[in-house]
């Protein structure tokens, strides 16, 4: 039973470990404040658990859940390219609440609050993931290849570019960089991977609705990216680990559900502030947080 | 090598440039010149694709720039320093570097499949550029941390090594101490040998009489004259202009 | 059909417009988006909510409790989270993303303490609605819609009449100016955030009354805010109350097409559209 607890943790770790690293990529090596994350994310858990329920297999819906999300990211990148801080922070949150409203209303496919039942867990060649441990291994699997991906991108002379372009864009245009490419770029792959952790997401709880996907989802993986800190791809596994264990001794002092929801959620978001109070470039923080 | 035709820029009421219209020659340093507010910097800004004309043409060799957004103008050939320095702070001297020699680094899925480390060819190419402007000692040092001197040697370094056919500069001796000014003025000299062009604005006349060949005054928006140092220096109307208030 | 919509409009506008005022004062003054704002709307509600339907107090005076404790919640957040971290010269963007954690940790409180059932204040019984010419308006709403008239005159009032209104108005334009002739900022910061916060509680006892209470309206709230804001130019407390008053017309026409769960996200939609109208050609390529 406590191995199952177990178990079930680091799942959740895997799965939050790829969405913040892939947020880390835009926000950190971009400077893209983008507060819609969590639509990427649900976006890739719709698209994968609507193609498992017609019978795609999984790895074709986990591919798919990531390029969906990979599409919008462009389509987001369009519009918001010459917005800067606050306003890109707010229009990105504004798209949080938009694919929220349509996962709400477009009853006919998504089954509104209804969300979508019975998600199947996943088989890869021939292998079932039915089991918890057998879908820790696959999670870790994923995580692992993400944060490699991440990690070359990061470091790569393309990702130095983003970075340029992040600490002084009109500089980069000047030495010829196209920007609004190295944005939309960031922007999708990190769509990207975020639809893959909402896929994995999907198949592991086998059960979406649109509440599970509020920006009040937005507050960890945040928290992770800020406390582990901007430009820090090892600093925000690190997070990743810290801030989706801090909460559990809540379950074992024996409060009710209802209170253990708002109460995680309390705790990130004091976490958050304390830390931007305190030690904005959280703890192995590259770049400032402007 | 430039030429602009009949350019012009209004903000509001403000004619910042109005019907502007000079070239500049190939392998010669030109200065342009001019009381402040005459629109110099507007007219950077139009050149390098910063801001929009409202009209008029620009040409960089034979080809229309007009209106092009920056990093296009950039490769078509130009190259530019600010007044301000405009370096990437959380990279490293070398990074700043790598970044402006080429455009490999655009290259997504070559950077992806890691086929793009940086050669040693460039790697040379960047070590000779950071020679040249004396800072080859600390490639790794983050540009945020730099002094404003040294910033502005980095900047300088890295336009020369962006690839370009035309180098403008804005102000490059600007609030720099006499020491780092001979430095400046000595790696100009050795770009006009090396046969670059190169336009520049500056407001230290001094400066701009040592290294300029040809010189543009600018007032109120419009070019008052052109000509070669000695010219300019004994022109009524540039004098008008710059004792007329 | 029509005139109802105009109604709905006007009292969509009239309860956004309570939210955006405050909203907007607070942005003139501290240069910042208070994501927390919806949150001292939505506790004020609660605070109504907990003294008059729980406790059982005198209606007036939950009232009045619950206008002074939304004064002192937007206070007390401005001194304890905003006020460190423009000591230590935080960008906009970490106020922003503070305001949101603020929001965050408001709105888990009030799901702890009060659950996540939709409450009521049941102060005005369901009451018959007028009619005239087919549309319907219900005396709640009348209400509504002059309180915030009255308001937002006395708003006007004190921007321009009273000396704390013209310090107001000098620090919005420049602070260091402002400073300078003697005015100390963090004292208006404080009184900014006293004066829009108390709009925000009254808005959110009005909303009380004539919606439901759920422990996230207050996101919902300061988006709208926001929105009303951008698009009536923001900083600006008149352009807010113009822009809420489209902002509710918006969407209360825009159902007329659409089905209505998408009325929130017709807000994001013109929140998005005026974002792109305002930032090109204003901010261009430079950095803000």
């Amino acid at each position: 039973m406590f191995s199952a607890y177990i178990i079930h943790l680091l799942i959740l770790i895997g799965i939050y470990m790829i969405l913040s690293l892939s947020l880390q990529l835009a926000m950190g090596y971009s400077g893209l404040l983008n507060l819609g994350h969590v639509a990427f994310y649900a976006i890739g858990a719709y698209v994968s658990a609507l193609l498992a329920l017609a019978g795609v297999p999984f790895w074709i819906c986990i591919i798919l859940a990531g390029l969906v999300a990979m599409l919008f990211g462009f389509l987001l990148a369009i519009p918001t390219n010459k917005l800067k801080g606050d306003y890109l922070a707010l229009a990105t949150l504004g798209f949080t609440f938009v694919v929220y409203a349509v996962t709400l209303n477009w009853t006919d496919l998504t089954r509104g609050p209804l969300g979508l039942p019975g998600i199947p867990k996943p088989v890869l060649f021939g292998i079932s993931f039915s089991d918890n441990l057998h879908f820790l291994f696959l999670t870790i699997t994923i995580a692992i290849i993400s944060y490699l991906i991440i990690k070359q991108i990061a470091r790569s002379p393309f990702g130095k570019a983003l970075q340029a372009a992040r600490d002084d864009e009109l500089a980069a245009e000047i030495l010829g960089k196209n920007t609004f490419k190295l944005k939309s770029y960031s922007l999708a792959i990190s769509a990207f991977f975020a639809g893959i952790a909402g896929s994995l997401y999907a198949h592991y709880i086998t059960f979406i609705d649109p509440s599970s996907f509020t920006i009040m989802q937005l507050i960890p993986v945040l928290a992770i990216v800020i406390i582990g800190g901007l430009a820090s791809l090892e600093g925000t596994l690190l997070a990743a680990i810290i801030l989706t264990l801090i909460p559990e001794p809540l379950r074992f002092i024996g409060f009710p559900s209802s209170i253990i929801g708002p109460a995680r959620q309390i705790i990130y978001a004091l976490i958050l502030l304390l830390i931007l109070i305190f030690r904005p470039r959280g703890f192995f923080g590259k770049v400032k947080l402007e | 090598m430039l030429k602009l035709e009949k350019v012009k820029k209004y903000f509001g009421g403000i004619k910042a440039v109005d019907g502007c219209s000079f070239a500049i020659a190939p392998k010669k340093i030109t200065a342009l010149i001019g009381p402040n507010g005459s629109g110099k910097t507007t007219i950077f800004n139009l050149i390098s694709g910063i801001l929009k004309c409202d009209s008029g043409r620009i040409f960089l060799g034979d080809k229309n720039i007009t209106n092009l957004s920056p990093h296009k103008i950039s490769n078509l050939g130009l190259s530019r320093v600010f007044q301000q320095a405009h370096l990437f702070d959380n990279l490293s001297i070398e990074e700043n570097m790598s970044i402006a020699i080429d455009n490999e680094d655009m290259k997504f899925v070559k950077n992806l499949l890691g086929l793009n480390r940086i050669s040693k060819e460039k790697k040379q190419k960047i070590k000779e550029a950071l020679n040249k402007v004396g800072l080859e000692k600390s490639p790794q040092h983050l540009c945020g941390e730099l002094s404003y001197g040294q910033k502005r040697l980095v900047e300088l370094a890295r336009a020369i090594i962006n690839p370009h056919r035309l180098l403008i500069l804005d102000e490059p001796v600007a609030g720099v101490n006499p020491k780092l000014r001979e430095k400046i003025i000595k790696i100009l000299k050795d770009l006009e040998k090396a046969g670059e062009t190169v336009l520049l604005i500056e407001h230290d006349m001094n400066f701009t009489f040592s290294v300029a060949n040809r010189i543009v005054v600018m007032d109120a928006g419009q070019v008052i004259a052109e000509g070669t140092p000695a010219n300019i220096k004994n022109n009524k109307q540039v004098l008008e202009a710059y004792l007329g208030d | 059909m029509f005139l109802q919509l105009l109604i709905n409009s006007l009292i969509a506008g009239a309860i956004y417009a309570l939210v955006a005022s405050g909203f907007s004062l607070i942005y003139s003054t501290c240069k910042f988006v208070h994501f927390a704002h919806g949150a001292v709307v939505a506790f004020s509600a609660y605070i109504a909510y907990l003294l008059f339907s729980i406790w059982g107090l005198n209606f007036w005076l939950a009232v009045i409790l619950a206008i002074i404790f939304g004064a002192f919640l937007g206070w007390l957040i401005n001194v304890l989270v905003y006020r460190p971290l423009r000591r230590k010269k935080s960008s906009s963007v970490i106020l922003l993303i503070a305001g949101f954690a603020t929001l965050i940790i408001l709105e888990s409180l009030i799901l702890m303490f009060f659950g996540a059932d939709v409450k009521t204040i049941d102060f005005i019984q369901t009451a018959e609605g007028l009619e005239f010419f087919g549309a319907i308006i219900t005396p709640l709403q009348i209400v509504i819609v002059i309180v915030s008239v009255i308001l937002f005159i006395l708003l006007f009032l004190l921007m321009k009449k009273t000396r704390i209104g013209k310090a107001m108005r000098a620090v919005a334009d420049n602070t260091e100016v402002a400073e300078i002739v003697g005015i100390s900022a963090e004292r208006i910061h404080s009184w900014s955030f006293i004066i829009g916060s108390a709009i925000a509680g009254i808005g959110g006892i009005l909303i009380g009354l004539e919606q439901n209470l759920e422990p996230t309206m207050g996101t919902n709230l300061v988006i709208k805010g926001f929105t009303a804001a951008i698009i009536g130019g923001i900083g600006s407390v008149p352009g807010a109350v113009l822009g809420s008053f489209l902002l509710g017309a918006a969407e209360n026409f825009g159902i007329w097409y659409l089905p209505s769960g998408y009325k929130d996200a017709i807000a994001f939609v013109i929140l998005f559209i005026f974002l792109l109208f305002r930032s090109q050609g204003i901010l261009g390529i430079k950095k803000s």
